[in-house]
This record gives structure tokens, C-alpha cells and sequence, in this order.
């Protein structure tokens, strides 16, 4: 029997926030971050808000002089790293042993810098090209740092695959876990907010207000959503071998019992219609661990506030509450995160600090909700009451969907 | 544990448009290095890279398919194609859902973006076409070769740098060991595009001409394109349907420097760790191994430290261990090296023919290896590895061997 993987630090920086404490404040009290972009001009646009990740500060965490070589992306996924471990409480002893690695998500990892590098090279000519930019133009830039400045020997990889890179990275480092490649993983997601970014999501049509009537905001789930709000930021979380953590007597947050993966054929822009991806993804946690399935307290929706998805996925957890013969409250956390292509780590994070509090917050923007018979859906009000489990669902244009259960350790 | 056999391969590169062309070119020694007319290289310190020559692309694709894929995407597709269709692999309701793409990633679509972007500095006013856009994101690939196939298990995709496809075969390996997929498709595609060529040119790392790995005048790298798809399958899957059989996966192992960006650690112990790992893994011992297919860049560097690892794994053996680089002929292929040299070893393993290391004239006495200079060889590989070594110091080792060796 594979051993169990408990999730035993959190850190990081966000638009909710940048400790814990903060951003469980902005979550239990219904305060989205959405605001006018600050550092990106968007005037030509119709779009013009986005969660961003207020001032932060290096210092304490990133030696000056690196700390201004480094792009946003690394420089927020080092500190989120680095505060993981500190809550984890793992000392250099540990994490500079060869069985402790990293496995990042990110979309495209740093654009501003890959932007910078580009338009210098076409403006100024190759001779020009900046040589220091170059390296963090690579997605794998950011685990790359978190491995270099906390000397983490393990096994380093990262994903991209659109809105579940970070599910991809839990998905891949729960494995390596449980088959004992090795004890201590930290498995996070990143992303920036850059003009070139906002400027592709924003020909793409992808952004809110698709229709000029309608409010620009994320509205999962509600009959007025309109297209999705960027955000931004990097979370880690620390997932430990149970023998490891035990034998060092670490504090544990809860348990990260499945994660699943499943993919329909919709084209490579498309959802499916009836989050067939997703249901698959389900069904493969049903199987592997059937019981646990009856025992879901809540669900954290991947819904972006688009039209297709945020309906498809209501059908499928519609059919999750007819085959449990429940109405399991659903919550959309990108109501407070915003869509960013590293963002599940984050959306994980707060999943386990209301497992941790036993309060859920309402969905913010979600007011007329859509029609989908026998659904519960969190609006408006907070509510109380024990979360001992927690599906968190997450799905990306192009057809692939992941799922991930996660449960409190008693 | 399942075992897990390799039934199918698809191959581009610089020498060729398919896995047999390929191979066969690599065997007579040839090299693939050209000048580059992809983009216009005159303003560059470098004019050449092993691209992909004579392939119309829209001979291949619609109209339709060709404007929301970028090269990267086609090229693939393409290898993709071959490597289902050598596997004889015909995807039914029943085994959809048991069938997994990995993918590994350099660049991605980053030739169109760059496109899109040149556009709109150099003619302002005028929008560019935003589907452009749409195929930046290495996973549209992914998602491309599912929807073609019509797979339905796991997709994902990997993305760091020079080590992305080895890490995408070794995570396919894991699948089918633990029985969550019978079938897996992983590889990697690269298509070159001004960012790469500009970034190592600026990092001083490209040889103006064609590369020389461990040879003492190495001057670096040349940079590449193509793509590598390896059909991995479940053994008794592949003896039930009768499936050809080239190899059989048996480990990896990912390991990280955590020392530089862009420089190896000096004391190699990623780089060890990896081979070791692997090894481990594969439940083989090192004296097993009987060939190499080395990350072989031809960058000071990195030759001397991944020489200096291998001597640490192997000791005495090291100097008779054969050791060659398929980047003397093709290229670095970047986010497609892991997977094109896995398709070359496979091959090898298969034909029992080892590729060079070509170009290599003058011997490093800081390099003791046998790197197998100019011609290929003819000898029994039972096992052997396969080394890809990424920017951020991401070490990836794969280890293959004859079925029922």
C-alpha cells in the first residue's frame, strides 16, 4: 500500500495577500481583490481590472543583488516557497537532502521579461540581446530558483497546460510521493500579470466584459457572467511522505488523497459542453478510493465566469450530487483569486484554510445563479460548518480536466 | 509493477522527416547543421542550426488547422502521426480512456507569438491576427495530438527547457508501471524561433560552426528543431495486439543541481544523482549499462562536467564505456532533445548500431571517454541511458534495454 501525503506547509503571495492571516481575513470577510491594473496600461482596451499582487518586498527572503535579476514570477514563487517551508518547519537539514524536490505549474511563466528580451532584440538587434534576461525567460525559471536558493537536490520539474498547470504539478509530485522517489516535494503555481499577457487574453476575447452591458467582474456560475478577470500571484504548498513528517513530528493541514486527470476531444480551444473531462476525472477518484467520495463537504469549483464552463461543470457536479444522493455546497474560488494559468496552488491554499476554520465563503459575484437542478450553491453569506473534505475541481480550454480530493487527517 | 515496452516511434529532425531517413543518415555520420531561413539571421554573430528543410508544412495541414497551430504544433503532429501509425495503434471506445499524452515543451508556440509581436512593433495601427495568440501555450500540442488520436486518459504537459521530453517519457513510464494508462504517447517538439537563437547567441554559448561535443576546439552549441514520439505500452497489451517491440523502458530519474541557471555544477553531483538514480530505479547495476547517449551539448561546460559524472558513476569502466552525442548531428533540440535522442537510442538498442559523435577531431585530456569519433559502431546495447540536462540545472536520465535482454 503506497504511503498517505499530507500537506504540511502553505506560503504565499497573492492578491489576497501575503501571509495567511491576511488572506483568510479577505476570504472569511467576502472581499474579492479586483481592481483597476496599476501597472499595465489599458487604455485601448475594453478591459481594464484584474487581481493584482499589491507591493512586495524581497528583502528577508532573496539577496539584493539577485532579488533584481529575477523576474516577478520567480521572485514571488521564492518567497512563497521559502514561506511554505518556514510554516512547514523545515530546517536546511532536511530540504537540502537529495529526497526533497520542487514541481511548479505556470502558463507561461515570465512574460514581461520574455517581452522585454524580444522587443529589445527586434528594436536594438541581436548584438543588444540582453544575455541576464534570457534565463528566466524559460517557464522552468522559477522552480529553478526555488531550487537553487533553498539547495533542494530532489527531483525539479514544471508543467504548463493553461488553467490546470498547477493541478498538473500536484498531479505529477503526488505520485512521486507515493511511489518513494521522495519524502518532501513542494508543489506550487505562478503567474504574472504583463502588458503582452493582458493584451493576448484581451484579443483572444477571453476577458470580461464580453458584453459592454454587463459589469466587468468574475461572476462564476451567475447568469450575467461575461467572460473571465485576470489575477496573478504564486502559492506553494509543502506535500510530505506521512512517514516523513511523523518521524519529525511536523504539523499537518490535511491530507491530498487523489489527484486524477481526463481529457475529451473538444478541439484545442474548446470546453466540452458537458464537462464530460471533468466527470471522467471524478469517476477516476470514485474508483480508486470509492468511500470517500460519499464523504465530500464541499466542492471548489474551477468555474472562470465564461459562459461554457462555468454551466458544464455545474452539470457534472449536478451529476455528483444525484449519484451521492446529496447537494454538496459548490464554491468558485476564482471569485477571489482571479484566472491565471498557475493559479489551482492558490485556489488549494485557501481550500485547506477553510478546511482549517470550518468557514466558507460566499462566492463573490454570484447573485442569479444559472440554472442547473439540485446544486448548493455558497452565495452572498459565509456558512459554518465542518469541512472535513474537499473536491477541488479544475478544467482547461482544449479538454483537460483534473480533480483533486483532499481530506482532514483525525 | 507493470512493465512497459516501446511499439512505436516518430522522428524529425534535421536529417530527415522520419525515423527512417533519420537513422539512416545518422548512422553514415552525416551532419544536419545548415544555414537557417526560417528568419532572417543576417544582423546575428550566427547563420546556421539544424532546421527542418524541404517539409511543406501545408501539404500536411489544412488551411484552417494551419492558422491555429503554430510550427511547433505541426511538427508534433507529424512525428506523432508516424509514431501511432509504426505502433499500428488503432484507438477504440475501449482503449481511449486508458491512453495518456505526455508532452515535453521548449519554446512552444513561441515562433508565432513572435510573429504576432513583430507585427505590431514594426506596423502599428495594424492589428495582427490574434490566432497567432492562441497557439503560444507549448500544451496546445497536447491537446492537438489527443483530439487527433482520440485519447482520454491524463494530458500533460512539461516544460523545462533542455530536459522537458526525457521528463515527459519518464512520467509516461510511470503511468504504465502503476497501471493507470495501457498506452501513453509522450515525446517532445521544438521549433526554432528568434527567441532561442538570441538568447544563446547572447549567452555565448552557439558555435558559428557546426558543433564538436567533447572534442578540445568545442565552441558550443548548435541550436535545432524537430521532434521525437515514442508509443509507450503496457507489455501485455502490446504481446495481446501483437505490436512491433523496440525496447523496453525501465527507469528514470530527475535530479536538480540547485547551483546556477545556466552554468553546471561544478562538482556534478546532479548530474549523478540522476544516472545513479536511474540506474537504481531500473533495479540494474552500472556495470549493466553498456552506452551512453550523452546531453553532449559541446559547450565547454557542460561536456567537462558530464564527462567528470560519468566518471564518478562508472569509475574504471568509464574510459571503455561508449559515449555519443546525436547533437553533433542535428543539433540541441531543446525542448525536443530528451524524446528525438530517446527515439535515436531506442533505434540503437534495436539495430545494435551506435551512432557517432561526429565532427570530433582533437581529443580533450580532460574528457577520458570513448565518444565514439565519426563513424557509428556496431555493438550490443543490452542497457543504456540516455542524459538530458536542463537550464536551472533540471537533470533528467532515462534508461532503455533489449526486451528480455
Amino acid at each position: 500500500m503506497p504511503e498517505r501525503v499530507f500537506i504540511t506547509g502553505l506560503g504565499a503571495v497573492s492578491p489576497l495577500g501575503l501571509t495567511l492571516e491576511d488572506i483568510w481575513d479577505r476570504l472569511e470577510t467576502g472581499r474579492h481583490p479586483f481592481g483597476l491594473l496599476s501597472g499595465i496600461e489599458t487604455g485601448p482596451y475594453k478591459s481594464h481590472r484584474g487581481a493584482e499582487v499589491g507591493p512586495f518586498s524581497c528583502d528577508g527572503y532573496i539577496d539584493p543583488n539577485l532579488a533584481r535579476r529575477l523576474d516577478r514570477v520567480s521572485q514571488m514563487s521564492v518567497i512563497a516557497a521559502m514561506k511554505a517551508v518556514q510554516d512547514a518547519g523545515l530546517d536546511s537539514v532536511i530540504t537540502e537532502s537529495p529526497r526533497v524536490g520542487i514541481v511548479m505549474g505556470t502558463g507561461l511563466g515570465s512574460t514581461s521579461y520574455t517581452d522585454e528580451f524580444f522587443v529589445g532584440l527586434v528594436q536594438k538587434g541581436p548584438a543588444s540581446a540582453n544575455p541576464m534576461l534570457f534565463p528566466n525567460t524559460v517557464p522552468n525559471a522559477a522552480a529553478s530558483y526555488i531550487s537553487i536558493l533553498l539547495k533542494l537536490r530532489g527531483p525539479n520539474t514544471t508543467f504548463s497546460h493553461k488553467e490546470i498547470s498547477a493541478e498538473q504539478a500536484v498531479a505529477y509530485a503526488l505520485r512521486q510521493l507515493k511511489l518513494g522517489h521522495a519524502d518532501v516535494l513542494l508543489v506550487g503555481g505562478a503567474e504574472e500579470i504583463s502588458s503582452f499577457l493582458f493584451h493576448a487574453f484581451s484579443v483572444t476575447k477571453s476577458l470580461a466584459p464580453r458584453n459592454p452591458e454587463l459589469p466587468e467582474m468574475m461572476m462564476p456560475y451567475d447568469r450575467k457572467r461575461n467572460g473571465l478577470v485576470l489575477g496573478e500571484g504564486a502559492a506553494v504548498l509543502v506535500l510530505e511522505r506521512e512517514g516523513h513528517v511523523r518521524q519529525r513530528q511536523g504539523k499537518v493541514y490535511a491530507e491530498i488523497l487523489e489527484a486524477e486527470l481526463a481529457s475529451e476531444n473538444v478541439g484545442i480551444i474548446g470546453y466540452h459542453p458537458q464537462g464530460r473531462d471533468l466527470w471522467q476525472a471524478i469517476q477516476k477518484i470514485r474508483a480508486k478510493n470509492p468511500q470517500s467520495m460519499d464523504q465530500i463537504d464541499l466542492v471548489s469549483g474551477g468555474a472562470n465566469s465564461t459562459t461554457l464552463l462555468d454551466q458544464a461543470e455545474a452539470r457534472v457536479i449536478s451529476n455528483v450530487n444525484a449519484e451521492t444522493n446529496r447537494s454538496i455546497p459548490l464554491l468558485a474560488l476564482k471569485s477571489y483569486t482571479g484566472c491565471f494559468h498557475g493559479g489551482g496552488a492558490l485556489r488549494l491554499l485557501l481550500a485547506v484554510l477553510i478546511m482549517q476554520r470550518n468557514i466558507v465563503p460566499p462566492t463573490t459575484g454570484l447573485t442569479d445563479p444559472l440554472i442547473q437542478p439540485g446544486i448548493d450553491f455558497v452565495m452572498t453569506e459565509k456558512r459554518a460548518f465542518p469541512v472535513s473534505s474537499v473536491l477541488h475541481c479544475a478544467t482547461s480550454y482544449g479538454g483537460t480536466s483534473c480533480a483533486i480530493l483532499l481530506k482532514k487527517v483525525t | 509493477m507493470k512493465r512497459a515496452v516501446v511499439t512505436g516511434l516518430g522522428l524529425m529532425c534535421a536529417l530527415g522527416h522520419n525515423k527512417t531517413d533519420v537513422w539512416h543518415n545518422m548512422v553514415a555520420g552525416r551532419c544536419g547543421i545548415s544555414e537557417v531561413d526560417l528568419f532572417d539571421t543576417s544582423t546575428y554573430r550566427t547563420h546556421t542550426a539544424g532546421q527542418v528543410k524541404g517539409l511543406d508544412l501545408r501539404t500536411h495541414f489544412s488551411a484552417r488547422t494551419s492558422r491555429r497551430m503554430s510550427r511547433y504544433d505541426q511538427i508534433g503532429l507529424l512525428a506523432a502521426r508516424e509514431a501511432v501509425s509504426d505502433a499500428r495503434l488503432e484507438l477504440t471506445l475501449e482503449n481511449a480512456d486508458r491512453t495518456a499524452v505526455i508532452m515535453g515543451a521548449g519554446a512552444g508556440g513561441m515562433i508565432s507569438a513572435e510573429q504576432y509581436r513583430k507585427k505590431q512593433l514594426l506596423t502599428p495601427g495594424k492589428l495582427p491576427r490574434p490566432s497567432l495568440l492562441v497557439s503560444f501555450e507549448s500544451s496546445v500540442l497536447t491537446d492537438a495530438v489527443g483530439n487527433e488520436f482520440g485519447c482520454r486518459g491524463p494530458r500533460q504537459t512539461v516544460v523545462t527547457a533542455c530536459s522537458s521530453s526525457a521528463t515527459a517519457i519518464g512520467y509516461g513510464l510511470d503511468l504504465v508501471q502503476n497501471d493507470e494508462a495501457d498506452i501513453v504517447i509522450a515525446g517532445g517538439s521544438e521549433s526554432l524561433c528568434e527567441l532561442t537563437y538570441a538568447g544563446f547567441n547572447a549567452l555565448r554559448s552557439v558555435d558559428p560552426g557546426p558543433c564538436r561535443p567533447f572534442d578540445l576546439q568545442r565552441k558550443g552549441l548548435n541550436l535545432g528543431e524537430g521532434a521525437g514520439m515514442l508509443i509507450i505500452e503496457e507489455y501485455d497489451h502490446a504481446r495481446q495486439r501483437q505490436a512491433p517491440m523496440y525496447v523496453e523502458l525501465l527507469g528514470y530519474a530527475l535530479s536538480s543541481d540547485a547551483y546556477h541557471m545556466t552554468a553546471p555544477e561544478p562538482a556534478a553531483i546532479g548530474a549523478v544523482n540522476a544516472m545513479r538514480w536511474a540506474i537504481e530505479r531500473a533495479g540494474l547495476q552500472k556495470s549493466d549499462i553498456d552506452y551512453i547517449s550523452a546531453h553532449g551539448t559541446a559547450t565547454r561546460h557542460n561536456d567537462l562536467i558530464e564527462a567528470k559524472a560519468i566518471n564518478l558513476v562508472f569509475a574504471e569502466r568509464a574510459n571503455a564505456l561508449p559515449v555519443s552525442s546525436p547533437k553533433s548531428m542535428i543539433g540541441h533540440c531543446l525542448g525536443a532533445a530528451g524524446s528525438i535522442e530517446a527515439v535515436i537510442l531506442a533505434l540503437t538498442i534495436y539495430d545494435g548500431i551506435v551512432p557517432p559523435t561526429i565532427n570530433y577531431a582533437t581529443p580533450d585530456p580532460a574528457i577520458e571517454l570513448d565518444c565514439v569519433p565519426n563513424e557509428s559502431r556496431h555493438l550490443e546495447v543490452r542497457y543504456a541511458l540516455s542524459n538530458s540536462f536542463a537550464f536551472g540545472g533540471n537533470n533528467t536520465c532515462l534508461v532503455m534495454g533489449k526486451i528480455d535482454a
